[in-house]
């Protein structure tokens, strides 16, 4: 890697430093995410093609109640935030075990938050969607906090391990809970548990794309120190680096991404592990490339996956979640086939 | 047995195989006499002396309970000699066959054939087999996916692999099975290991392959003490690693599908018992087995006991039960032993 | 330019059919929906528990939810075996199975969704569609599903005739045998462990509607609700008739149904007295558990050919 590599970019008191290569396949890469987001809303079983969803992307007052407007559009838009939300958990957690197999649903916060939604699911079925989020993210943040408080530090496997054992614990307590309810409430839960976008209500974008916004910008904020972290925490301390800050704010991100992701589209696995390796992949590069092509990629898988379920078999529906699981066998085998040497 | 040879007994390693044999006996009695219907136990000898077809308390007991009995036994002991195989040979503590992805290869396995119609479905021997098979395939997966690479097999890779598949093998459970209510609804508690179902039908079936493992386990029982002390030193000890690693994971495998084909996938216990047996056996290999035969016997019949009365009008499967106790050793383990 | 605008106009159609007559109806969520008086397109989203009981109510859904087959090809629970309507022959448009296609919704146009609780599908997504009830089949039973039907699609006088016929054939049931006088117990292998429910679904609202008597064990379990016991039991579960639903739509018979009844205990029939003497009745689970009128009339025909005394060779 060279200096020459790197551009400079200045606007007034603020300046950028990036690497130019990078940056265009950043670009790309957004490119190829909002061309994709164009294929799927003009896809699909029902009959709206290339005009309708032209109409409401020009138009959108005028368009009324649509196919494109009503279902399509925001559907698209929480595979892209929960997918985006999914990847950055990811990246942050990778950065921060120093492990690359490090992955959100590893950390018993989607079994926390799936306890919790279930737990609401089966006792009031009819309660708001609305609340779905909320018992989520509590549920997944009181399970970070005991993995916390039982791993006492958050160095790098004990914290994952707990997060394991967790997980466990928490699935044996949902599995006890599914097996002693009715077969109905049973089955509409493990469709949730699957991970199914097609329960997508505008009036939980909102609050999907704050969890977005506030979780990125807390890692975006802690960018330099990730980078110094990876050296080692002696040499980040020894560089001046507050680790444990940088530490409780990754965390802090990637629960409340993670929590959020898992209460409005159920647990969608494995894009929180690959999104970051093939970033690494296809990118390479420093903690905001990682960051940056972990959201578009984490987006972009989720979306594919959300796209191939509702239109392969349609009208049958496949949740996301079950395409992705597919897709990540394929890619993980890969993938630890492709870093056996690094792992 | 005088207090001086008991101590001496206690060195070797073998002193505390009685009381451990004491206690499974004393649970056996207990698992026998427990049950929906009150069958006092005198009922078992008549039943095995002069058996009387048309006794409904002799047939419970010999159709029902005594084939229960077998099962958690033979899979209880078969499982903790897996595990201790898997950890001294992975030197992990963390090594399991539910960690290591056999026991979500074998879910997968069933739920797929479930799902075929009826004329394709595996009958009677087909299943467990089945089972057992799809455990060795994925556990084989993670294996050849974990030993890839210059550094061989390291703790962390072999953990995250076994992990990672299976997570993958349980979502493709799961894609099954919301797909199809019927099939939901026959295996759903065969999913989280249960008991209920055992028959003298799987354990017999189970017999051959388990006799087969421990058989191997045995023949190389002194190897691993020798391997405990590093793959350099073993093999200037005329030791052949590569082998014994072989023969040994070969064994692990047979005994955890011999397992989950009587009971389903229970975990755990395989997590539980061999870290506290090598630990009372004083490090040597042979007692240490034998404790862990006997202690996976002993824990999975308690974990049975307590899953039929812990909630009088439901029966929680034993593996939730075994989850529930083995989730926060494992968490107790990796709280103390990590780093 | 003016195809677009056609396009739109084709969009808002739904929205314009909606003003008709409307009324408002409460559904056992306890929501207060506005439906219209007649309506003329219901999509219909489980098939055993809305589809069928609107076609027997002669109303047949624009739209519903079903199954897929081993050959890909979509078709309603036993719609075929009860009510001759398939998607096949109804021009019924396939919603998907278990979670639906929204968009195929929008496209059958529905005026009405009729939902269950507890469906995959939230209630808050289908209600941006068109009015929509949800109904509590799991809760409150097949009768008070098909109340909520008949008056929601005006078919009451439809609904008393098949009621009618329904009655008509437990009192000619209670006239042929003294059902007081005989018990009667349903139960069926699962997983090594017996399943019972306090009524199983058409057959068991046939037994109870005639005044047959139950083992103690049976009345024991909450209504609506059903559970499973050890082999050990059995004999509590002994009846004068034993009926066991096996599975038939997969191509299963009966024999399998013993096979795996055997598994459970070894030699299960010398300790019933009905499966000693040759009352043991296996019951294809198709017709057992349907909730529509038609498997209603089939159940009593059985159960009456079944109980009826016969001569001893």
């Amino acid at each position: 890697m060279t200096a020459a590599a790197y551009r400079r970019f200045r606007l007034g008191p603020v300046s950028l430093r990036f690497h130019a290569r990078r940056a265009a396949l950043c670009i790309a890469l957004t490119l190829l995410l909002i061309a994709l987001a164009f294929a799927a809303l003009v896809t699909g079983s029902g009959d709206a093609g290339l005009a309708d969803a032209l109409a409401f992307l020009t138009r959108p007052a005028e368009t009324g109640h649509s196919i494109v407007g009503d279902i399509r559009a925001p559907r698209i838009a929480m595979a892209l935030a929960c997918g985006a939300m999914l990847g950055l958990s990811g990246a942050a957690l990778q950065t921060l075990t120093r492990n690359g197999l490090a992955d959100p649903g590893l950390l018993g916060v989607r079994e926390g938050a799936s306890l919790a939604v279930i737990t609401l699911m089966l006792s009031s079925p009819s309660a708001p969607l609305l609340l779905r989020p909320l018992a989520g993210m509590a549920g997944g943040l009181i399970v970070a906090l005991i993995a916390m408080v039982i791993a006492r530090s958050l160095s790098r496997l004990r914290f994952i391990l707990v997060g394991i054992g967790l997980s466990w614990f928490l699935s044996a307590v949902i599995s006890m809970i599914l097996v002693t309810a009715d077969i109905d409430s049973v089955q509409a839960a493990m469709v949730w548990m699957a991970g199914s976008l097609s329960g997508t209500q505008p009036g939980m974008l909102p609050p999907a794309f704050a969890c977005l916004f506030v979780g990125s910008s807390l890692l975006v904020l802690t960018m330099r120190s990730a980078e110094v972290s990876l050296l080692g925490e002696t040499a980040a301390i020894g560089l001046g680096m507050r680790v444990v800050r940088f530490r409780m704010a990754a965390i802090a991100a990637s629960v409340l991404m993670t929590a959020a992701a898992a209460s409005c589209a159920g647990s969608l696995g494995f894009v929180g592990l690959l999104a970051p390796h093939l970033t690494r992949f296809l990118v390479g590069g420093g903690q905001a490339a990682l960051l940056a092509g972990s959201a578009i990629l984490g987006a972009g898988l989720v979306l594919l996956a959300d796209t191939i379920g509702r239109t392969l078999f349609a009208p049958v529906q496949i949740p996301a979640g079950i395409v992705l699981s597919v897709l990540g066998v394929v890619l993980l085998c890969m993938l630890l086939w492709q870093r056996r040497n690094q792992i | 047995m005088s207090a001086g040879t008991l101590a001496a007994a206690r060195q070797s390693g073998w002193g505390w195989l009685l009381p451990a044999i004491g206690l499974t006996l004393l649970l056996s009695a207990l698992h026998l006499s427990t049950g929906a219907r009150p069958t006092p136990l005198p009922v078992l000898f008549d039943a095995l002396t002069a058996f009387d077809p048309a006794n409904f308390d002799q047939r419970i007991l010999l159709s029902l309970r005594l084939p229960r009995l077998c099962a958690a036994l033979l899979s209880g002991a078969a499982i903790g000699v897996a595990g201790l195989l898997l950890q001294s040979l992975l030197r992990n503590p963390l090594a399991e066959p539910h960690i290591l992805g056999l026991n979500a290869g074998a879910s997968l396995a069933v739920v797929i054939a479930t799902t075929l119609p009826a004329a394709l479905q595996p009958v009677g021997l087909a299943r467990p087999l089945l089972a057992a098979l799809g455990g060795a395939l994925v556990f084989s997966a993670v294996f050849a996916l974990s030993s890839a690479g210059r550094l061989g097999l390291t703790m962390a890779k072999l953990t995250f692999c076994g992990i990672a598949l299976s997570a993958l093998a349980s979502a493709l459970v799961s894609a099954i099975l919301i797909l199809d209510q019927e099939t939901l609804e026959a295996v759903r508690f065969w999913l989280v290991g249960d008991l209920a179902g055992a028959s003298w039908r799987e354990v017999n079936a189970a017999l051959a392959p388990a006799a087969l493992a421990t058989s191997a386990t045995l023949m190389i029982a002194p190897r691993l003490d020798a391997m405990a002390l590093g793959d350099a030193s073993a093999t200037g000890l005329g030791v052949s690693v590569r082998t014994t690693r072989l023969i040994g994971l070969g064994a692990a495998a047979l005994l955890s599908g011999a397992a989950v084909s009587m009971v389903g996938p229970i975990g755990f216990v395989g997590l539980i018992v061999p870290g506290l047996a090598f630990r009372l056996a004083g490090g040597r290999h042979l007692p240490a087995l034998a404790l862990s035969a006997i202690g996976g016997a002993t824990l999975l019949i308690a974990a049975d006991l307590m899953a039929r009365s812990l909630i009088a009008s439901h029966e929680i499967a034993t593996g939730i039960m075994t989850a529930l106790i083995g989730a926060p050793v494992f968490l107790a383990i990796v709280a103390r032993r990590v780093k | 330019m003016r195809n677009l605008l056609f396009a739109l106009l084709l969009l808002l159609l739904p929205v314009a059919a909606m003003a008709q007559e409307t009324r408002s109806f409460t559904d056992d969520t306890g929501r207060t929906v506005t439906v219209p008086t007649r309506p003329l397109r219901i999509a219909a989203l489980h098939d055993i528990d809305i589809t069928i009981p609107l076609i027997e109510l002669g109303v047949t859904p624009a739209a519903s939810h079903g199954r897929v087959g081993l050959d890909g090809e979509p078709y309603l629970r036993s719609g075929a075996l009860l009510t001759g309507v398939d998607f096949d022959n109804s021009g019924m448009l396939f919603l998907g199975a278990n979670d639906i296609d929204l968009e195929k919704l929008v496209e059958a146009k529905p005026d009405l969704i009729v939902t269950t609780v507890g469906r995959p599908t939230p209630i808050e997504a289908l209600e941006r569609i068109a009015p929509t009830v949800a109904l509590d089949a799991a809760k409150f039973g097949a009768p008070h599903v098909y109340t909520k039907l008949a008056a929601l699609t005006d078919t009451e006088v439809r609904f008393a005739l098949l009621e009618r016929r329904y009655q008509s054939g437990i009192a000619a049931l209670k006239q042929a045998v003294e059902t007081s006088a005989i018990t009667v117990s349903v139960f069926q292998p699962l997983n090594g462990k017996i399943s019972t429910y306090h009524t199983y679904r058409a057959l068991g609202r046939v037994l109870r509607d005639a005044g047959f008597r139950f083992p103690a064990l049976i009345d024991g379990i909450e209504e609506g609700g059903r559970i499973e016991v050890s082999a050990e039991r059995l004999p509590e579960l002994d009846a004068d008739f034993i009926f066991d639903p096996y599975r038939s739509d997969t191509g299963d018979t009966s024999v399998r149904e013993i096979e795996a009844m055997e598994k459970v205990l070894p030699g299960f029939c010398a300790f019933l007295k009905a499966c000693r003497e040759g009352r043991y009745i296996m019951v294809s689970r198709e017709e057992a558990i349907s909730n529509s009128y038609a498997a209603l009339s089939l159940m009593t025909a059985m159960v009456q050919a079944t109980v009826s005394r016969r001569p001893i060779p």
